[in-house]
């Protein structure tokens, strides 16, 4: 059924159901990727899907209902969805339905850029990159991975109240995963690219960054446990601040789920720590005019110069002033609270000065068992780790079969120094975090 | 519903460019959840998931599309994506006859969850949060959530298959966070099983599980932190098979071993474990979490031996790695949902009981730790690395279960620790989980009685 046409039929059946408000949001999807290996294509995917999540006001309780499938039935199930789901919540959130601002930024993104762009050519750029991957050093033996994609994502919220707002973006990336071997001994890294353009995707280049990683972390061996000065390398600092992103925010505050509820204004973190959550930044992959209640998003400090400024909000979690950061994890997730381009600002040394300024340390350059390992109520973590030993200002050796231990919270505030070298960890549909190299005075390992 | 006659049609477009083999995998479902932190439902939602998968293979190369259009149109459609993706050729005689089949049905269900009122699903939550809550007045907050869906599928290939399978499932998850001195610990109970709402007036006795789940957030907020160091650590019985779902069994997959990237590849037959080690995934468990009755191939599944007294006896196998490694497939292939291609995935994997007393074990264990619940892990198949969380641990002292200790993290290398259990217990018992990995989000149990590894690295601080 066409969009508009089943629009109209969902209001009407809605309004005849009873229910006072409603809205729709709909997300759609166009993807694609391709994985290599040995110049052939060992996987290939190609999508187009698109979901409808409809929610309503009924007895002054709000319901959700969601559906792949956009016919009569459907109509039908979201209607009644709505209604049952309603009567079950007991909860006293003023959930509303927001009639919209009127001056929502407007965000550029060229998406002929990547809708243009045919399979082969992304295949081509595939193998490409396998090839640069095999030539960069000749102990590679083959790759974990290696693949090239594109996703072209729309979202359009449509409401009771005369809502009707749209945002369409889509970015290409490349993904690659080299397997080095020498004497018996094997090593692996990875790393990834994301852009709104393929010039900017240099797969070449990608491919020889992973492969150096991979070779310099060979041979590693463990440490003796103790207590360490530790480098959190950016890609590593950009998923502890991930996996910790939760604890801004409101929502969790308001059900007693993050250590920070009710701290606004206080010292939590070191005084070199501020955190920016920047839904308008031009190269931002969460990049959004809008959030999922329909909000005009706007740019905000959450932690400036280590203080504790403000909770991430949606009108659930605060009816009065919503930061703007309503977020749907897909069509069909209930509205939560989640931040959108989300980082730690940059400081202005580079990470080979910070480096040099260590006597006796290590650098963490790869996490394992964030899911696990690691607790966003209590702020606790206790993770596998990767890295290099540093002595005298230089890496000495590679390191592995190590964890580290420590509590996010605590963390934040023994950052001593922040580098320049700010990147964005690979994006999830709604958010992209980001962080620069950092150091901390001490973290617990445990090794030999 | 999926039409045969779109199903063939569909079949014979996506092989009329030089492909030897397609599959369509038809999927509706209908999921819900409903949740209450502390007092009050916040949470009711429902959803239907619709679409198709369609697999396209040339040799070993393989494609994947899929749509929410499940029209005729939309298939063919999907169908001309595929085949112009896995080759060139143009031929017309591919003539695909399918043949209908009824598959056994392995599991009972009572109470499809989908016909249950919303008031009785609520009732379920709210027992959950009522009896957490009143365990101690440190639990400052508790989430109960009732998870159910059904799954409904189709699944045709150019073989001639068709079948349908009904796949019903629910879960309870408890969170009981407990508060004192700015600090929170939580702990998790989450049963579930293939089932429908009898689950919780059958197997699951909900209060019992709410309790436990307080019960560990209490003992974790009084514990110390866990020391750091190589120690012997036993794991008792239940979630602690979560050592060897990520120490061995994600290495036992034909997606990582196909490829060679396994630390176990080419050892079939070999000595890769304890000799007290017998290890076996079953899909053929009436009514469990990861059992099904075909695979998301359409094969039946199967109860298969990983490793028998510490021999390597079998991989995971899925069609396409199949072809690769040139070996019959396991009913191994698995998928979260029409959006991922299938792949070889655990279902109910569990070490076999052993001949171990558990009181022995822990009485003639050196001092070390004790890890009573497991959290979750991961794992990198290609060196073995794994790495998971204790959710609840005690330290052993002098053949004694001593305090409590929090923070733990148990990492090492899966090949190395499987030599190194020199104990396994006499009582199995199998948790819930949930399994990610690149065809998605899959149930599964994981399984064992108490083992005990003479040493690993245990992190803390």
């Amino acid at each position: 059924m066409d969009r508009k046409v089943f629009v109209e039929k969902l209001f009407l059946a809605a309004k005849n159901a009873g229910i006072d408000e409603f809205e729709a949001y709909f997300e759609t999807s166009d993807d694609f990727s391709v994985d290599v290996m040995d110049g052939e294509i060992r996987e290939y995917s190609a999508s187009n899907t698109a979901g409808v999540c409809f929610r309503g006001l009924y007895a002054g309780r709000m319901g959700y209902a969601s559906s792949e499938e956009m016919d009569e039935e459907a109509i039908e199930m979201l209607v009644e969805g709505v209604k049952g789901n309603a009567l079950l919540i007991e909860t006293d959130d003023k959930e509303i339905i927001y009639g919209g601002d009127s001056d929502y930024a407007v965000i550029e993104r060229d998406i002929e850029k990547i809708s243009d762009m045919h399979a082969d050519e992304k295949i081509q750029l595939a193998l490409d990159m396998e090839k640069a991957m095999r030539e960069a050093d000749e102990r590679v033996v083959r790759s974990e991975g290696c693949g090239y994609m594109s996703g072209i994502h729309e979202k359009q919220i449509v409401n009771s109240k005369g809502l009707d707002v749209s945002f369409k973006t889509g970015t290409v990336g490349a993904v690659v995963a080299p397997i080095v071997s020498e004497n018996g001994k094997v090593n692996f890294a990875f790393d990834m690219k994301f852009a709104f353009d393929k010039k900017d995707v240099d797969v070449k280049e990608l491919a020889e960054r992973a492969v150096d990683e991979a070779i310099k972390s060979m041979n590693a061996s463990s440490i003796p446990s103790g207590s360490y000065k530790a480098i959190f390398r950016n890609d590593v600092a950009a998923t502890m601040l991930g996996v910790f992103s939760s604890v801004f925010s409101g929502e969790n505050a308001k059900k007693g789920l993050t250590l920070l509820k009710g701290r606004e204004g206080e010292m939590i973190a070191s005084e070199c720590v501020t955190i920016t959550d920047d839904p308008l930044l031009e190269t931002g992959f969460a990049s959004t005019p809008f959030d999922a209640e329909g909000v005009k998003t706007y740019t905000k400090d959450v932690v400036k110069d280590g203080k504790l400024m403000t909770l991430l909000h949606s009108l659930k979690t605060c009816p009065e002033k919503s930061t703007g950061n309503a977020s749907k994890a897909g069509y069909s997730a209930p509205v939560q609270v989640a931040p959108t381009n989300f980082y730690l600002a940059p400081g202005d040394i580079s990470l080979d000065e910070m480096i040099e300024s260590v006597e006796n340390g290590i650098m963490i350059t790869s996490l394992m068992g964030m899911h696990s390992g690691a607790n966003q109520i209590s702020g606790d973590f206790s993770l596998g780790a990767k890295g290099f030993l540093i002595e005298n200002g230089k890496i000495v050796r590679p390191v592995d079969q190590i964890t580290v231990a420590g509590n996010f919270f605590e963390v934040l505030k023994k950052v001593t120094s922040i580098a320049a070298d700010l990147r964005f960890a690979r994006p999830s549909s709604v958010t992209s975090i980001g962080a620069p190299s950092f150091m901390v005075q001490e973290i617990a390992v445990a090794g030999l | 519903m999926l039409k045969k006659g779109d199903a063939a049609r569909a079949l014979e477009r996506a092989v009329s460019t030089g492909g030897d083999f397609a599959e369509i995998f038809y999927e509706d479902t209908r999921k819900s959840r409903l949740s209450q932190t502390n007092a009050a439902i916040d949470t009711a939602t429902t959803g239907r998931i619709h679409g198709a998968g369609l697999r396209v293979y040339k040799g070993l190369n393989s494609v994947y599309v899929y749509t929410n259009d499940t029209s005729a149109e939309g298939l063919l459609r999907l169908s001309e994506r595929a085949a112009a993706a896995i080759g060139s050729e143009k031929r017309s005689d591919q003539k695909v006859e399918l043949v209908g089949s009824i598959i056994k049905n392995i599991h009972d269900i009572r109470e499809l969850p989908m016909d249950v009122s919303g008031v009785r699903r609520a009732a379920v939550v709210k027992d959950a949060c009522r009896a957490a809550k009143s365990e101690s007045e440190e639990i400052a907050q508790v989430t109960g959530t009732i998870f159910d869906w059904e799954q409904n599928v189709t699944i045709a290939n150019t073989q001639g298959m068709f079948v349908n399978d009904r796949r019903v499932y629910s879960r309870l998850m408890i969170r009981a966070v407990a508060s004192g001195n700015g600090e929170n610990q939580t702990g998790m109970e989450s049963p579930g099983a293939m089932m429908g709402f009898e689950l919780f007036n059958t197997r699951v006795n909900v209060e019992k599980a709410a309790k436990a789940a307080a019960k560990r957030a209490i003992t974790m907020l009084h514990a110390d932190v866990c020391p750091a160091g190589v120690m012997p650590v036993v794991i008792d019985n239940g979630f602690g098979g979560v050592i060897f779902h990520e120490a061995c069994g994600h290495s036992l997959e034909a997606t990582s071993v196909a490829y060679g990237n396994s630390e176990f590849a080419g050892k079939l037959g070999q000595m890769i474990a304890s000799p007290i080690v017998t290890a076996i995934d079953d899909g053929t468990l009436a009514n469990e979490w990861g059992s099904e009755n075909i695979d998301d191939e359409g094969n039946p599944t199967t109860k298969l031996v990983l490793i028998e007294n510490g021999v390597l006896k079998n991989y995971m196998i899925d069609r396409l790695n199949a072809r690769r490694m040139n070996m019959p497939v396991t009913g191994s292939g698995r998928r979260e949902n029409y959006t991922y291609a299938p792949t070889s995935r655990m279902r109910n994997t569990y070490i076999a009981p052993g001949n171990h007393d558990e009181a022995e074990i822990i009485a003639s264990c050196p001092d070390g730790l004790y890890a009573k619940v497991m959290g979750g892990g991961s794992v990198n198949p290609l060196t073995g690395e794994f790495n998971f969380a204790v959710g609840e641990g005690y330290l052993i002292k002098n053949g004694k279960i001593d305090r409590p200790v929090r923070g733990a993290t148990l990492i090492g290398k899966g090949g190395e620790v499987l030599k190194k259990i020199d104990r396994v217990g006499k009582k199995m018992r199998m948790a819930q989980g949930m399994c990610g990995s690149s065809s998605g989000s899959v149930p599964t149990n994981v399984g064992q009685p108490m083992i005990r590894v003479t040493d690993i690295t245990v992190g803390g601080r």
